[in-house]
């Protein structure tokens, strides 16, 4: 659940009645038509990754790490 | 390293409801969302959220389309004055339960926020990003909402 920056409200029992609405989701089919774009996707930020590389000259500095 | 998208579509299918309040609707943003990010796979900056950049990307294509009925339409004052036009049985399936019909019922901006931090487990700071507003304005969105549905679900709570 949200870990907060300065301390956030805790209530369990809602979150857990609302984190349902994303179990509901998950349960779901993913069309074809998703499963493509998902694919295009992750090539495309792979594409990415690789230029990013190669102008760098190897070292991947972008980004704020998480 | 590879991204695995597919993991994300649960997510991504969760806050485009949140929006568009209409399953199919829904589902043409999160395949928008897709394109865009696609077209702008550059600009993802590896190691950071990759989810909490799908929702922005997402909530901007919203807006943006948003902006496109309300030019299309007459009279069309913005996006949400759509909604009553949405057939009930196209509305997010599980409207039934009194959680789903809360959520129906607060303001845009409110049911956002809770789905992000309550449902989906994102930071309050990332949040913020999302809906580009200060964390403040999220933490009391949140706690507005929850106090709605709480007051809506205490019987069962």
């Amino acid at each position: 659940m949200a870990n907060g920056e300065s301390g956030p409200v805790v209530d369990p029992e809602l979150d857990k009645a609302l984190s349902e609405l994303l179990a509901q989701t998950e349960k779901e089919p993913i069309s074809p038509r998703l499963r493509a774009l998902a694919k295009r996707l992750e090539t495309a930020l792979e594409e990415a990754r690789h230029r990013r590389r190669g102008e760098s000259g190897g070292g991947d500095t972008a980004g704020n790490r998480r | 390293m590879s991204d695995d998208i597919l993991r994300h579509i649960p997510a991504l299918r969760a806050y485009s409801r949140a929006l568009c309040r209409s399953v199919p609707d829904a589902e043409d943003l999160v395949q928008e969302t897709l394109l865009r990010a696609i077209e702008n796979a550059h600009r993802y900056q590896p190691g950071t959220n990759m989810r909490a950049w799908l929702f922005t990307i997402m909530r901007n294509r919203f807006f943006t389309n948003c902006q496109k009925s309300a030019r299309e339409r007459t009279g069309a004052a913005d996006c949400i004055s759509l909604v009553p036009q949405v057939k009930p049985e196209q509305e997010w399936h599980l409207q039934a339960t009194e959680m789903r019909a809360a959520l129906q019922e607060m303001p845009r901006h409110y049911r956002e926020a809770i789905i992000l931090v309550g449902a989906l487990g994102e930071s309050y700071l990332d949040a913020a990003r999302i809906l580009d507003c200060d964390i403040g304005t999220i933490k009391s969105r949140v706690n507005r909402a929850r106090s709605m549905l709480r007051r809506v679900l205490e019987p069962a709570l």
